[in-house]
């Protein structure tokens, strides 16, 4: 790593530094050696098909999922040394993974909060805000077992906000999300990053990607692909039309000629 | 139908099994260890067969017993415990043409390919067949009536299960209660006849009358589906021909009621798949922050931890339905206590004070096992804890404290009433001191426990009655072995509180208290380094315990 020109400079580590991760599920490979460096401030998209090792590389940056190999910097700090100071400075919204669901949304939060030892006056203020600003604030007694998709995305992603972090982490923040609540998503994540926060999210949402994020990082099959800012890694073409190129998708699906609605 | 369906568990408990090398060698294990209890079961059988013919009557009654306790067995633990096994969940078929007649066979069939359902079989079957092997008759409906019986066990399994896990949730509690009443009453009113005084007592040893009554028993049991089966055998051994007739439509009536009834379920459950378990009302305010306020000199997380596990015993319903199971020690046992324990034999030998001493100990001792997979009940929700870098040290103290919240002072009112009604009130404090000393011992090992095998159970929003199949070889090591060290651990105590004289039932309670906290403490550290270090290790076991995720 280069030193900072300017000793008494800020730090000047990424934000989330991944070294040679590597993870394999017996005989696949879900993730093969991916380093990457997501700078501060950034607001950075993973992208890759169904499948490519997103959650995995995202699981493994968060420490809920040990790597084979490799090594997880959060700022100056290596997380699977120590887990403890690295995890209180992330935000994580992890994807398919349950929340305790017989709470309501109100007390999910409370009980994030004191899990990451908030003050119990600033937990009432800021989980307040956080149910207003996305939306839930009608729905917070309700138990998040009765939540939709949607509303269950928000109310995780208000948890993963709610103790201020250095670093959000958001697996699919998107998904199943209605554009009214995207744009409020949207614009919390850029005042995050305005205010000096930084986050990498995942998508296999192409436009959102390009109308969200700064930089983005492609992955397939478990290899790193491309990552840089987006025009860099677009390299003069539409993300989308670069995204198929570097993947290697194929032409047109095969077509089903027995596929029509028969009386059998 | 049948066929497909006993090949899709085949293929399904061996796709499962194949997922981890732990998995595969306890299940190796589980089959050798039920091949033996099968081996000896049977061989013993055999050997005791001049014995069975020379006393038809004794032998009858143990056959029924033993049977109908075999059958109860099979109604009563996986509606309680463990859950039945759902590698074949109805549900699962929802998407398919098919209606619970097509179905009913093969599911009930289907229950008897797997660990238990082979060791009930074989036990069965071989075990009546060598029973009876001194004629050539009764030996073969012998095998036959345990055949039948062992598909009663089956039906006896899945109705109660299905019917509950069919229903709407908001009505679900009531049905575990409902049910349990009825449990509840039929084994407190047998334990009442075998132990209770009754009128006019035939006089003689313990033993004796001891034998007179389960003749009783048996003789109301042989009409019921739980023991009507095993009558083929001594009836065709006795000559009683009418009476055999008799016993073998009732047979065949109770299957053919019990087939016919478990399809109307079936159908029920394919109409109406998504019956979710529709969530407890959440009260008005936050009672997370309410409940973890109450705990000022707690750190928070472990405070949080604490709130969310009481509010967990009232919301989820694989949680409430433990309340039954542990009042059901302490109703059954007063039961016995006010019917009047049996007044000691002439050898001295006071049974009736040993069953009421033994339920005391027992509720204790289940109430800490409980716990023994909790984190498993999270399931994945627990990344939490995880991504939170709670300390495992606040993730055990927490749970403990919930369930003694309201264990606790369930324990100490136990001890007292229990030993109060059947006559020694001046134990009552030395129960009380054994019973708390045991529930820390208890607690303490399952704390350690929970943090180094968590297995699968019924998933949150499922019915608390649906089990993970395949890995009941964890299960047994995890329950096993804690039970193991609960017993280990609860010795020293134990043994102190029935040596000690009555006179110093004070000092019991101040043991009690001791060695429990002491016990218990030694858990939270050491359970608590183990999730510290196996944390990522028990998410993933969570996220492959989660069917959810399985495609």
């Amino acid at each position: 790593m280069s030193q900072p020109p300017v000793p008494s400079a800020p730090p000047s580590y990424p934000a989330l530094t991944l070294r040679g991760l590597t993870k394999a599920f017996g005989q696949k490979i879900a993730v093969n050696q991916l380093s990457l460096a997501v700078p501060r401030g950034s607001l950075y998209g993973f992208v890759g098909p169904n499948g490519a090792g997103k959650t995995t590389t995202l699981s493994m940056a968060t420490g809920l999922l040990r790597p084979d190999a490799g090594q997880v910097w959060v700022g100056d700090i290596d997380l699977w040394a120590n887990p403890a100071a690295a995890k209180a400075k992330l935000g994580v919204l992890p994807d398919g993974l349950r929340l305790f669901d017989r709470l309501s949304g109100q007390e999910l939060l409370t009980y994030t909060g004191l899990l990451r030892n908030l003050d119990r006056a600033v937990i009432k203020e800021r989980s307040a805000q956080l149910l207003r600003a996305l939306g839930l604030d009608q729905d917070a007694k309700k138990a998040v077992a009765d939540y939709s998709a949607g509303m269950t995305k928000k109310i995780s992603l208000a948890a993963a906000l709610l103790h201020a972090p250095d670093l959000l982490v958001l697996d699919e923040p998107f998904e199943a999300i209605d554009p009214v609540s995207a744009k409020h998503i949207e614009d919390i994540l850029r005042n995050f990053v305005t205010g000096g926060g930084t986050v990498i999210l995942s998508s296999h949402v192409m436009d959102t990607v390009q109308r969200v994020c700064d930089h983005v990082a492609i992955i397939a099959d478990g290899w790193l692909r491309a990552a840089g800012p987006v025009a860099a890694v677009a390299a003069g073409e539409d993300l989308t039309t670069r995204f198929f190129q570097l993947v290697g998708a194929t032409g047109p699906a095969e077509e089903l000629t027995w596929l029509r609605p028969s009386s059998n | 139908m049948v066929a497909t369906l006993l090949q899709l568990k085949v293929k399904l408990t061996q796709s499962f099994l194949k997922r981890s090398t732990l998995r595969l060698v306890l299940w190796i294990l589980g089959v050798l260890y039920a091949g033996l209890m099968a081996l000896i079961a049977v061989v013993a059988l055999a050997a005791a067969r001049g014995a069975v013919a020379a006393h038809p009557d004794n032998a009858r009654v143990v056959t029924v017993l033993v049977g109908s306790l075999l059958v109860i067995a099979w109604t009563l633990v996986p509606t309680l415990f463990f859950g039945a096994d759902q590698t074949l969940d109805p549900a699962r078929f929802v998407l398919f043409p098919v209606t619970g007649r097509t179905l009913v066979v093969g599911l009930t069939l289907a229950g008897l390919v797997g660990v238990p359902g082979g060791l009930t079989v074989v036990i069965a079957v071989g075990g009546s067949l060598a029973a009876y092997s001194a004629a050539v008759g009764p030996a073969l409906l012998a095998a036959a009536g345990a055949a039948a019986g062992a598909v009663l066990c089956q039906l006896c399994c899945r109705l109660p299960v299905t019917a509950l896990s069919t229903k709407l949730t908001s009505r679900r509690g009531r049905d575990v209660m409902s049910l349990l009443a009825v449990v509840l009453f039929v084994v407190g009113y047998s334990l009442y006849i075998l132990f209770g005084t009754g009128a006019s007592e035939v006089s003689g040893s313990a033993f004796e009358r001891l034998a007179a009554r389960a003749a009783g028993v048996a003789e109301v049991l042989e009409w019921t589906p739980f023991g009507v089966a095993w009558t083929w055998g001594p009836d065709a051994a006795a000559g009683a021909w009418g009476l055999l007739a008799g016993h073998v439509v009732v047979t065949l009536a109770y299957v053919a009621l019990g087939l016919w009834a478990f399809a109307r379920l079936l159908d029920r459950a394919l109409e109406a798949p998504l019956t979710t378990t529709g969530p407890a009302a959440v009260t008005a305010d936050d009672a997370v922050a309410r409940w973890s306020s109450r705990l000022p000199r707690l750190s928070r997380p472990t405070a949080a931890v604490a709130a969310r596990s009481w509010l967990y015993y009232r919301r989820d319903p694989r949680y409430t339905a433990m309340l039954p199971l542990m009042l059901m020690f302490p109703v059954v046992f007063t039961i016995i206590g006010l019917s009047g324990a049996m007044p000691p034999d002439d050898a001295g030998i006071d049974f009736g004070r040993i069953v009421v001493m033994g339920g005391c100990a027992m509720l204790p001792f289940m109430a800490g096992v409980s716990l023994s997979n909790d984190i498993g009940s999270d399931s994945t929700a627990w990344w939490v804890h995880l991504a939170a870098a709670v300390r495992g040290r606040a993730d055990r103290l927490g749970r403990m404290l919930a369930q003694a919240g309201w264990c606790g002072p369930l324990i100490i009112v136990a001890g007292i009433v229990i030993p109060t009604l059947v006559g020694a009130a001046d134990r009552a404090p030395a129960a009380v001191g054994t019973m708390l000393g045991i529930y820390g011992a208890s607690l303490g090992v399952a704390s350690v426990f929970s943090g180094l095998i968590v297995y699968p159970i019924a998933l949150p929003g499922e019915s608390a009655m649906s089990m993970k199949t395949g890995d009941f070889g964890i299960q047994m090591l995890s329950q096993f072995g804690t039970m193991l060290g609960v017993c280990v651990v609860g010795a020293p105590i134990t043994v102190a509180g029935l040596l000690l004289p009555v006179s110093l039932g004070w000092l019991v309670i101040v043991l009690g208290l001791v060695w429990g906290a002491a016990m218990a403490t030694i858990g939270v550290v050491a359970g608590g380094k183990i999730v510290d270090q196996r944390g990522s290790a028990i998410l993933a076991t969570l996220r492959k315990n989660d069917t959810r995720l399985r495609a």
